[in-house]
């Protein structure tokens, strides 16, 4: 519905007729070609030389057996060789045997005749290329998009990593400005981004369609090119950087309108999907998520909580299991530590974005949602997305839990997910091979019509639905956070599709970008006009959880050794929620309990637990839960290494800027704790 | 060039042509008057190996005869130890530019097939072929198995 093409007059019938005609060549009727011609081309040439001959050679036959050469090779012979024909070794007589010059009009004639004759033949060509004219051939690394908004439709904007230039090296983007094919979405720009590479262009598709961007949604889909006007008239084309078709396109994704019409070139695009993403399960065999599986799935969500995360579950984690987090954990504790501990959360979040961008994978939440491995993160995500900077606190949450002791990892076996978060975030960025799930409903439904909602955006929803709920409802304590734990949690919401509505941030959440404004949103408490809902009051909400946490967890914090290592940990969750406050004005009611220190310890919590009950729902209301910490309940053995080696990575990261003075000295109780 | 030209168009007419006792033609990079080629004769004694052989094309040809030379030794009364040949469709005094490679190669796979010792360049071997044809035989085997190349395999 979405691509219109012109209407198409002749059937392919007719061009693959032309395709058998073309190869072959007129058989020359005179005498001499039907002789010499041993290649079946129209030229004549010189047996010796093999050059082609002159129209007035056809007739010099220099020896008497009747051998034609060429003049040049006849003087040579006569001049510089051994003046014998040959052919037969004749020597040549001084006249040529058998030559009749010819006359001037003769000459002229058979000129005239072969001038005719070629343009006869070009003529011919370009006659059949005529059909192609109703061709249109599916470029396999040209990417067509329907519904941008007109903000977007700059090439320059489109090629950045933000948008299409994420999914590899673009050689082109052209906008259409035209509102023709916007239908019923309002005035929208087209364009036809060209990839490199045409994994790049599928993935783009993949990842892409059906993202709703201010209140559009966004279609992607195979374009298809014509094919240039020089070349119909087998001319050159003067265009250096023409990007219509100067070359015969691969039959098999040529199609003419008819068979547009019949949708033959969704099933080709339809089945390039397919390969790409078989080829992509083969490079990555065991390890990577069974990507074919979530995909035919459409909910990729909803396996997460009941299957996979194979090296993360707590009781089986080895320490290796846990380097990806360490690793990962290291990296992001770069960025938010040198941010000022003021304003923790919006500073971090915002940072956080940018790394994602920067990294050349940097995942959407889709992709990760896609992906079994992370689906404990998409859990996590979906609350967050409608923040743009959402995710990000919940990442540095989860860093600041990283720091916690181990009562607190006791605790919260559930979160363990989250900790797998960060390694989905870097480790999984080859993106590519994880390719976005280009979802089976998603290819064929493709271009059934706006209304249909298709799994990638149905995730979106999901997240945008689970967080109306998570905003709506009562916060959730402890207690509750438990009841709702679970996979079971997780279908409800995504059975509530709000698409349509979604804020325009639901691109950028698919894409894995983060909105940069966030920060200002949750800091100064400014409300987002693009966003359907107050991120900030989301957050607030948040961190008032925690710190009912907070206070709850004073009362299980015996450990000593824990409190005092962390109480440069609760000074910055002190600061954060002050700055919190500031800009929101938010009703935070209780002071920041002292046990809020917890926060980081969750990070380790966090990622343990979550493997186990897969909720969705877990990185926001974690700090809550993990505080009440029975220890007798976890098996801590199998629990200690990884949560040694994520702690001690996360130590750093929880963004505190200035490294708190007990931490070095906490690493070494804890791990005697342990 | 006039002989590159031609030379070319030999070439592809040879390689599209397929023979089954001259194989694997070979032109030297850069250089298409060098070729080089398997010879597989089908008559005893030599059919219990193939013959590698270079042809040389001068600068001048056609008007000039291509050269042909033996890679591998054998022990024929037409080819001497320096792998040289005679053959009378090339030499300089029979030599017709009209002559295409092919029809030389196949002169040269008739005169292994069959050797001529009435115009030898080993006079000894041409003496045992015409005095012992059994001797001859079995030494030109033992010589081919002994230093001829391996035949493809169909």
């Amino acid at each position: 519905m979405l691509l219109r093409f012109i209407p198409f007059t002749v059937a392919i019938d007719e061009i693959q007729e032309f395709w058998s005609l073309r190869p072959k060549t007129p058989v020359s009727s005179e005498k001499v070609m039907s002789v010499l011609n041993q290649s079946g081309e129209e030229q004549v040439e010189c047996p010796l030389c093999m050059e082609p001959l002159e129209v007035d050679d056809l007739n010099f036959f220099p020896c008497t057996c009747g051998y034609l050469i060429c003049r040049f090779c006849w003087h040579r012979i006569r001049t510089d060789e051994n003046g014998l024909c040959p052919a037969c070794r004749k020597a040549y007589p001084e006249d040529p045997a058998d030559f009749k010059p010819l006359s001037k009009e003769e000459l002229a004639r058979l000129k005239a005749e072969k001038r005719q004759k070629d343009q006869q033949r070009k003529q011919k060509t370009a006659e059949n290329r005529k059909h192609l004219a109703n061709v249109r051939v599916v470029q396999k690394n040209l990417v067509f998009v329907v519904g941008l908004p007109i903000r977007l439709a700059d090439p320059e904007v489109l090629k950045k990593h933000d948008y299409f230039g994420k999914f590899g090296k673009i050689h082109k983007v052209v906008i259409n400005q035209s509102t023709s094919y916007a239908g019923s979405q309002g005035p929208s720009a087209s364009a036809y981004v060209t990839y490199q590479r045409s994994d790049d262009a599928l993935r783009a598709i993949q990842t892409v369609n059906n993202v709703p961007v201010d209140g559009r949604t966004v279609k992607t889909s195979l374009g298809t090119t014509k094919y240039c006007s020089h070349f119909m008239k087998n001319q050159a084309c003067p265009k250096s950087d023409c990007m219509y078709l100067h070359e015969l396109g691969d039959g098999e994704a040529s199609f003419t309108k008819e068979e547009m019409q019949q949708g033959k070139h969704q099933e080709y695009e339809k089945k390039l999907h397919e390969q790409l993403t078989a080829s992509t399960l083969n490079r990555k065999p065991t390890p990577s998520p069974p990507t074919v599986a979530v995909i035919k799935e459409g909910w990729p969500s909803l396996h997460g909580g009941s299957n996979v995360i194979v090296g993360c579950a707590p009781s089986s984690s080895p320490p290796e299991d846990n380097c990806n987090g360490k690793a990962d954990s290291n990296k992001n504790s770069d960025k938010p530590t040198s941010s000022n501990s003021k304003h923790k959360v919006g500073r971090s979040g915002s940072e956080e974005e940018k790394k994602i961008r920067d990294l050349p994978n940097g995942y959407s939440q889709q992709y990760r949602s896609s992906d079994p491995l992370d689906i404990p993160t998409v859990n996590v995500h979906p609350n967050h997305a409608p923040f743009s900077g959402s995710e990000e606190y919940e990442q540095e949450n989860g860093y600041l839990r990283s720091d916690s002791t181990p009562d607190c990892i006791t605790t919260e076996s559930n979160e363990f997910p989250s900790f797998e978060m960060d390694p989905s975030y870097h480790i999984s960025i080859p993106p590519p091979l994880h390719a976005p799930p280009p979802s089976e409903n998603q290819i064929t439904d493709r271009h059934k019509g706006p209304a249909f909602v298709d799994p990638q955006l149905s995730d979106n929803n999901s997240f945008f639905s689970q967080h109306g709920g998570f905003s709506n409802g009562p916060i959730t304590n402890g207690g509750d956070w438990h009841g709702v734990n679970g996979v079971h949690h997780i279908p409800d919401t995504l059975g509530a599709p709000v698409a349509p509505q979604l804020p325009p941030d639901t691109w950028q959440s698919a894409f894995g970008f983060v909105h940069p404004p966030e920060d200002e949103t949750i800091t100064n408490g400014v409300r987002d006009d693009d966003l359907g809902f107050d991120p900030f009051h989301e957050t607030q909400k948040a961190l008032a959880e925690m710190i009912e946490k907070e206070e709850e967890r004073l009362q299980y914090n015996s450990r000593p050794k824990v409190v005092n290592h962390q109480n440069n940990r609760v000074n910055d969750c002190n600061k954060i929620l002050e700055g919190l406050r500031i800009g929101g004005g938010a009703p935070i009611a209780r002071p920041p309990p002292p046990g809020f220190t917890s926060t980081p310890n969750h990070m380790n919590a966090f990622g343990l637990g979550i493997p186990r009950t897969g909720s969705k729902i877990l990185p926001l209301v974690h700090p809550t839960i993990a505080f009440p910490p029975p220890p007798v309940t976890w098996d801590w053995p199998a629990l200690d290494p990884a949560i040694l080696s994520v702690s001690a990575a996360h130590c750093e990261l929880p963004g505190a800027p200035e490294p708190p003075p007990g931490f070095s000295v906490r690493r070494t109780p804890l791990r005697d704790n342990l | 060039m006039a002989a590159s030209r031609r030379i070319q168009k030999e070439l592809n007419d040879i390689r599209t042509a397929g023979l089954k006792s001259f194989r694997d033609v070979n032109v030297g990079e850069n250089n298409i008057l060098y070729w080089t080629g398997l010879i597989v004769p089908e008559n005893p004694p030599f059919n219990k190996g193939a013959f590698r052989i270079e042809i040389t094309f001068p600068a001048e040809y056609p008007f000039k005869p291509p050269k042909i030379a033996f890679k591998t030794k054998i022990y024929h009364p037409n080819i001497d130890e320096k792998g040289q040949v005679c053959l009378p469709i090339i030499s300089a005094e029979n030599w017709k530019p009209a002559t295409k490679t092919d029809q030389v190669i196949q002169a040269l796979i008739q005169l292994v097939n069959d050797p001529e010792p009435d115009h030898p360049l080993r006079a000894d071997l041409a003496e045992e072929y015409t005095k012992d044809k059994k001797r001859f035989f079995k030494n030109a085997e033992d010589y081919t198995k002994k230093y001829g190349e391996k035949r493809p395999a169909d």
